[in-house]
């Protein structure tokens, strides 16, 4: 606690007692959480042969770094890039095509694995039944169609409405 | 907007974690537990729901990891011994759950490329991520109560509103202020020098790149550099910035909402009838398959040999001393029921299908079945994890429950377990035996 608080304080006495409350709540909540783990710890040792923990431990690492290194710069530069080459479309546009965007990265992201499956794994009758690549060029044309039409939808409307507004 | 998203993610663990629950206990049940068997569909649903709750953790965690990203780069990286745990508890969290909702995505293809046992595992870790989680939301619940409705969240312009200090005590208040979106340039100045001073090199990308557009803000190049209090830089309109505000945050929302829709919707076809249509993405598809029904389990990955199941085929059925052998023949030449039940796979597909077949409480009558006993079952195949299960009282006493000899109006395939197999409500895939061998009363 500062004593830079910049807002006035009048709620202060109002609060008090929601505060003590909360506090009883965070106490429980991490008293609670920390058993939990102590259980999943449990849970591991009884169930998951030690050779195989650094395993996880590789998987783990492996998906911190898949995210922040990877995924996460990667969103943050296409950010950068549309914006910065976007100066003089309307936010609105950027935001819809952005989206439109992650909508197919989303896609793509649930259907490596498939794609990746249908060439690695024991494969047999029933299992994995479709084309999953051109099923992701689908949603992909799908996704660009429904983001140009909102575009040309926004476009429109705002028209329209400046317009009426003279 | 974090708050959002976490409530969300947040439920969307919380319904992964007990269907999973149901879904452990109901294939390894501890002596005393018994299953509801009233809802024939029942682990269909929890299971389904499972993996629908499952693929939608995907955007919102992407989601909600994007709109913290800034908070990775703090500087100082760690102030104190409760911070140093407070950030070691947040990355165990995450990166728990990216490998348990990865691990789970890649076993509903049935492929198994990991160095660790999947089921173990994604079990271990589904309370490494509930315990991680109540201390998360424990750490961050003055934040959470703050910001839990729109109302109290953002003032009359639609600028967030940062917590008091005194307010709520122990809250750092740069892990409220900035977040994508919120561009915070009508804040006090104070609070906003703070808010940035702390969110390093990616906090000001994130506020440029929503300043840029429009040069809503003046020019970007004014941003301060990293690690110096931001100049008073003139503050544009504050409505625009408002209005600039909640469209990013709007379209933001709007994106982790609809690619949600778009997974759950292209793959929950292949266990929800009304949306086989669109099934473009699931690993199976209704109707596919010998007796237009999936497979999870083969013949030959079970080696069942054409012999097993020929003439010298007999199915046995014992309780104590007394048994009884039956031929194929045998079997068909009793009375048969007709039943609609749905195989519900572990890996979250399910379809209903029409059965016939002998009741299981009738065929076990034959050796003088008395309430309350529960049964082991006994498949042809060599090996396997699911070659010997049990099945409690409340399922053998079901009149649903079948030794079916006939699927959707055809002799029971071979892949569907020829001669005979069980078929009860309300259990996974794994437990209705195919090529059943022996049933014998246990209690
Ligand atoms: C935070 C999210 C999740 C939690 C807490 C969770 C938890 C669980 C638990 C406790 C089980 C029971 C394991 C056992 O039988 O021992 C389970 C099973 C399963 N989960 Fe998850 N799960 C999560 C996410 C996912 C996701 C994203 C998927 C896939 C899209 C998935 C797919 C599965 C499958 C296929 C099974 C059945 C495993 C089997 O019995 O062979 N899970 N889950």
């Amino acid at each position: 606690m500062t004593a830079t608080a910049s807002r006035p304080s009048s709620r202060r006495s109002s609060k008090r007692s929601p505060t003590t409350a909360i506090q009883r709540w965070r106490i429980g909540l991490i008293v609670l959480g920390v058993a939990i783990l102590l259980l999943s710890g449990y849970i591991l040792l009884t169930t998951v042969k030690p050779t195989r923990y650094i395993g996880i431990v590789e998987w783990f690492i492996a998906a911190i770094i898949i995210h922040d290194a990877l995924i996460a710069p990667i969103v943050f530069g296409a950010g950068v890039i549309v914006r910065r080459m976007g100066r003089r479309i309307p936010l609105a546009v950027l935001a819809i095509v952005q989206g439109g965007l992650v909508i197919g990265a989303v896609f793509t992201i649930v259907l490596v694995p498939e794609i990746l499956a249908q060439r690695y794994a024991h494969l047999f009758e029933t299992l994995l039944p479709f084309d999953y690549v051109k099923n992701l060029g689908i949603l992909w044309v799908g996704t660009l169609v429904l983001t140009a039409a909102a575009v040309v939808g926004y476009l429109l409307v705002t028209r329209v409405r400046r317009a009426r507004r003279g | 907007m974090a708050v959002v998203l976490g409530r969300l993610l947040g439920s969307a663990f919380l319904i992964c974690f007990f269907t999973g629950l149901y879904s452990h206990f109901i294939q390894d049940p501890e002596p005393w537990m018994a299953f509801p068997t009233f809802i024939p569909n029942l682990y269909a649903i929890t299971q389904g729901v499972h993996i629908a709750a499952g693929i939608a953790c995907f955007p919102l965690i992407l989601g909600k990891l994007y709109t913290i990203y800034p908070r990775l780069f703090v500087y100082p990286p760690i102030t104190g011994f409760v911070n140093l745990l407070e950030r070691a508890s947040i990355a165990l969290f995450v990166a728990a759950s990216l490998v348990e909702i990865t691990i789970g995505m890649i076993n509903t293809a049935d492929w198994y490329p990991f160095p660790f046992p999947f089921r173990q595992t994604h079990f271990a870790l589904s309370f490494v991520i509930i315990g991680s989680l109540a201390i998360h939301i424990g750490v961050k619940l003055p934040i959470i109560t703050r910001y839990w409705t729109k109302k109290h969240s953002y003032d009359a312009d639609g600028v967030l509103i940062p917590p008091d200090d005194d307010e709520e005590p122990g809250i750092d208040r740069d892990s409220v202020v900035p977040e994508h979106g919120e561009v915070p340039a009508t804040l006090p100045a104070p609070v906003r020098a703070a808010a940035e001073a702390a969110r390093g090199l990616t906090g000001r990308i994130l506020a440029w790149i929503d300043a840029t557009p429009n040069s809503l803000v003046a020019k970007p190049r004014e941003l301060p550099a990293v690690g110096m209090t931001p100049p008073p830089t003139p503050a544009p309109d504050a409505p625009v910035i408002a209005r600039a505000a909640r469209t990013s945050r709007r379209g933001f929302l709007v994106t982790i909402f609809a690619s949600l829709a778009g997974v759950v919707a292209f793959w929950s076809g292949q266990s929800f009838k009304p949306l086989a249509p669109l099934n473009l993405i699931a690993p199976r598809a209704q109707g596919d398959g010998p007796n237009d029904l999936p497979i999870n389990r083969t013949s030959e990955m079970a080696k069942i040999t054409a012999d097993m199941v020929g003439e010298n085929y007999r199915l046995v059925i014992k309780r104590g001393d007394q048994v009884a052998t039956f031929t194929y023949a045998q079997l068909l030449a009793m009375p048969q029921q007709i039943v609609q039940l749905p195989i519900a796979c572990v890996n979250g597909w399910s379809q209903t299908a029409t059965w016939k077949g002998i009741q299981l409480n009738t065929l076990m009558d034959e050796v003088g079945r008395k309430p309350g006993e529960a049964i082991m079952l006994t498949s042809l195949e060599v090996r396997g994890n699911y070659r010997v299960t049990t099945m409690g009282p409340e399922f053998v006493e079901n009149d649903l429950s079948l030794v079916a000899l006939h699927l959707n109006g055809k002799v029971l395939d071979i892949e569907h377990g020829y001669p005979a197999r069980m078929i009860a409500p309300a259990r996974p895939g794994v437990l209705q035996t195919k090529w059943l061998s022996t049933l014998e009363v246990t209690t």
